[in-house]
């Protein structure tokens, strides 16, 4: 059941914050991967938090608190693209023609000697589809099916474009020398 | 360590500011949580709207009784405390009018009936007015002029005992026992005061009304 205004406490702040705040950090991270840029992300971290706050009487205990950071996340993080016209614009042609069944092995081996800079820019460099994909899935590696309710995307299409932006990430890392 | 692993520890080594949770913080603080339901917010909305409304009804009453004792005020001063001149002619009368004269016998024509007991000028809380009183059996009416001050301006509103009289707006309310009906002529208040019930007192006021405004050359 949604909290409902009535029973809502004085406290609820506290109870916000206590529920909510253990997760900046990772929120931040992720918002850090998301649109590769460490300002830009903090903005975004407290508008997520922010909206959070005030959908709060929405959410319903017992869930998922974590997931549903994120979902807000992801939401914020995709009208801020649109926000600087740094959405790319990408085509289900592309989508469906590419990879669904082509799966990219995530356990490819990487150079030890590379710094978590040159991670963070050979991901910032792969296209913004793929990228929170990326990111959602093998880094905060959420299933499938809750990515695809965070993108508001078939499942196929999650996979679609995990596929690719492990591959995309995988040639972005191999032009630095990264990958083995 | 495969790609996945160490996107992770990437991603996950990535400095977090250490300002950044008291920013948040900060800015919680600042946000009021839109906690209410639905209906919680339609109440407020109505609740608010009510009380715009009743805070203009208020300042609509509170105006209008306010510039209605503006004529009350001369009325008991002249009328019932028997503060007035006494005449025994109307000529007495013109003459202690001046140049609000000529308006006295249109006044009087709408008034027919009625028997002059004064018409003159007077002077009540540091405010001057020309005052007509006549007689209707044992009540006295007041007829009453006096200039509009700066904010002296009748607001309106529904709910009032307002009407027109040939387009000019009357606003009538019964205060202290007697009833007051007033209207704005030109940069003149207009009254009719006496102890007649306020439908008969405003009938009064709408008749006196276009006479006083043609005068007042409104």
């Amino acid at each position: 059941m949604p909290a409902s205004s009535d029973s809502i406490p004085k406290n609820r702040r506290d109870e916000f914050e206590a529920a909510a705040l253990p997760f900046l950090p990772e929120i931040y991270r992720t918002a850090v991967g998301l649109i590769g840029n460490r300002e830009e992300a903090e903005d975004l971290a407290q508008d997520v938090f922010m909206q959070a706050w005030q959908s709060f009487h929405k959410f319903e205990k017992g869930t998922n608190m974590r997931a549903w950071l994120h979902k807000i996340l992801v939401f914020k993080a995709s009208h801020f693209r649109r926000k600087w016209f740094r959405l790319q614009p990408f085509g289900n042609k592309e989508e469906a023609a590419q990879d669904i069944y082509q799966d990219i092995p995530v356990n490819d081996p990487v150079r030890d000697h590379l710094s978590d800079k040159q991670v963070m820019e050979a991901l910032a460099n792969v296209p913004a589809p793929f990228r929170e994909t990326l990111v959602l899935c093998d880094v905060r590696e959420f299933s499938y099916q809750e990515i695809a309710g965070m993108l508001r995307v078939p499942i196929g299409t999650v996979m679609s474009r995990l596929n690719r932006g492990r591959k995309l990430l995988r040639d972005r890392l191999s032009e630095r020398g990264l990958s083995r | 360590m495969n790609q996945q692993q160490r996107l992770q520890k990437a991603v996950d080594n990535e400095p977090v500011p250490r300002d950044l949770e008291a920013r948040v913080r900060t800015r919680l603080g600042r946000s009021p949580r839109r906690g209410t339901s639905g209906w919680g917010r339609l109440a407020s909305s109505i609740a608010l709207l009510v009380f715009m409304l009743g805070g203009t009804q208020y300042y609509v009453v509170t105006k209008t009784r306010e510039l209605l004792r503006v004529g009350l005020d001369d009325h008991v001063h002249c009328a019932i405390e028997g503060e007035y001149p006494r005449q025994t002619s109307k000529a007495a009368g013109i003459e202690a009018l001046g140049p609000y004269s000529p308006m006295l016998q249109p006044v009087l024509d709408q008034l027919a009936g009625d028997s002059l007991v004064s018409a003159h000028r007077c002077t009540v809380n540091g405010r001057d007015y020309v005052h007509m009183i006549l007689r209707r059996n044992n009540m006295l009416i007041s007829v009453i002029m006096t200039r509009r001050e700066k904010a002296d301006a009748f607001p309106r509103a529904i709910g009032m005992r307002t009407f027109e009289a040939s387009g000019i707006p009357v606003h009538g309310g019964d205060m202290s026992g007697y009833a007051v009906a007033g209207f704005e002529a030109g940069n003149y208040l207009g009254y009719v005061v006496s102890g007649l019930p306020g439908q008969q007192n405003d009938q009064l006021a709408g008749r006196v009304a276009p006479v006083i405004r043609r005068y007042t050359g409104a």
